[in-house]
């Protein structure tokens, strides 16, 4: 036991080498790793994918690693387990947010292709996209597509107040005051507004108006 | 035999004869530390998920009762397979079966009596696993999920036995049960892969013919996939009657498995 501890203490540590996403397996091969239980072998796929950037003696930079197959991973992990949103939640809370226009790109157009698959069931991946459009890439025009495209496929009625407002907030700061206002108008008029909400509405009616 | 009835009175009858066998394979079993065994599992399956748990961002429940559910499945089909086929190998080597056929019942009580002490410690291990995953998941869903687990445990066990009294090396049975237990589980992947090889090789005669094959064994195998559905614990969707063609699907292997069983056995000259 104690030459086996020596040995262990002695023997030269795991180069650190830094390795990149590989190219995912056909769709079908990663099904066959999960034995025949997809829901789980998506959640186990997600752990991996997720620690990867943790490697043997280096932590790797989300700048360097290949987003392009990372984005491929993330279809095929949800591709098993369409009802999950894990893959969501990382590609719009973790990936999406490296300091990377290009990769940040990546992921909200994977966002973008999740969502118009099952609009009713994940129109809040869409509208966190939007945000990350508007905020981290400061892409105001992506961001207004984004909502736009969101209001199109999920119905008004579905949607909470905040997703609305952010339509509006997008709008008003591309001095498009009379589109903002009209959103309004069909805000006010779909009714199903709490009091506070109402007012809310009532209050960014009368500034746009000061804006004009 | 006839001596011991003169004094003791009448034998007891085929129905109580197989509660009595069920009874005594169930005590050796636990006479074995199986319930050590079980428990150190579950304890197993709940270290890794709690590990796995604090790497996951969410804090959600659901995540974590499908790792555990996907683990706690794992680990009892691996000791119900071991148990059952460690069991019968070594009464088959110490000749502890051939005393059991001597006793004055047909051979098939004697093989219906092992089966039920075999699935009744299938079905303690399943009823383990749904007090393990209670914390996390809805007592309802827990439930089913807990009664798809048996079924799939009994339908392991079952096989098992079957195995071990046709190969009767304890490796060999071991190997070809499980074999036979993943290849079950992973045929709808399978299929899809014939398929898309099929397609992709333009439907040349050898994939349609591996397609065809394995679409053939798909149809003797139970359709492993559709039991214990991990979807329940995790998005909590399952409902009463999904559990209608598991159980239908778990009578007909069981009563073809048995039959099987039976027939090794009559055929089989101790």
């Amino acid at each position: 036991m104690a030459s086996l501890i020596a040995w262990r203490l002695v023997a030269a540590p795991h180069p650190a080498s830094l390795e990149d996403y590989p190219r995912p397996p056909a769709p079908a091969a990663l099904r066959l790793t999960t034995l025949g239980d997809p829901r789980a072998g998506a959640l186990f796929w997600m752990l991996w994918l997720q620690t990867f950037d943790d490697q043997a003696g280096v932590t790797a930079s989300f700048k360097k690693m290949d987003f392009a197959h990372l984005t491929a991973w993330l279809e095929r992990i949800l591709a098993l387990d369409p009802g999950s949103e894990y893959p969501l939640l990382m590609a719009t809370r973790v990936y999406g947010a490296v300091l990377d226009p290009g990769r940040q790109r990546l992921m909200i157009d994977f966002v973008g292709r999740a969502f118009r698959d099952a609009p009713e069931r994940r129109w809040q991946w869409q509208a966190l996209a939007a945000v990350q459009a508007r905020h981290g890439l400061g892409d105001r025009q992506l961001a207004l597509t984004l909502v736009e495209e969101l209001e199109q496929r999920v119905p008004a009625r579905q949607l909470p107040f905040w997703v609305r407002g952010l339509h509006v907030i997008i709008l008003r700061e591309g001095n498009e005051i009379e589109a903002a206002k009209r959103l309004m108008e069909l805000m006010a008029r779909d009714g199903g507004l709490t009091e506070r909400q109402r007012q809310a509405v009532e209050m960014w009616r009368e500034r746009l108006e000061e804006l004009r | 035999m006839h001596h011991s009835r003169q004094h003791r009175g009448q034998a007891p009858s085929r129905l109580s004869a197989v509660a009595i066998l069920a009874v005594l394979t169930l005590r050796m079993a636990l006479r074995e530390r199986l319930a050590r065994a079980m428990a150190l599992m579950i304890a197993l399956c709940w270290a890794a998920t709690w590990f796995l748990a604090s790497l996951l961002v969410s804090d959600e429940t659901g995540p974590q009762a499908a790792m555990l559910g996907f683990l706690l499945r794992l680990g009892s089909v691996f000791l119900t397979i071991v148990t059952v086929t460690f069991s019968l190998t070594r009464d088959l080597q110490n000749r502890g079966l051939e005393m059991m056929l001597a006793l004055p019942y047909p051979r098939g009580v004697i093989w219906l009596g092992k089966g039920v002490g075999f699935s009744l410690i299938a079905s303690l291990l399943a009823i383990l696993d749904v007090l393990a995953l209670l914390p996390l998941a809805p007592p309802g869903q827990a439930l089913l999920w807990g009664v798809a687990i048996n079924a799939e445990l009994w339908l392991m066990a079952t096989l098992a036995m079957l195995l071990s009294l046709a190969l009767r090396q304890a490796p060999l049975a071991l190997t070809m049960t499980v074999a036979l237990y993943l290849l079950g589980r992973s045929m709808h992947s399978l299929l899809l892969i014939a398929r898309q090889s099929a397609e992709i090789a333009a439907e040349h005669w050898s994939a349609v013919v591996a397609q065809q094959l394995l679409t053939v064994i798909s149809w003797l195998l139970p359709d492993l996939e559709r039991f214990t559905v991990t979807d329940w614990l995790l998005h909590h969707g399952g409902s009463l009657t999904a559990l209608a063609p598991i159980l239908t699907e778990t009578a007909l292997y069981l009563a073809l498995l048995i039959a099987v069983g039976h027939l090794e056995l009559r055929r089989r000259a101790f």
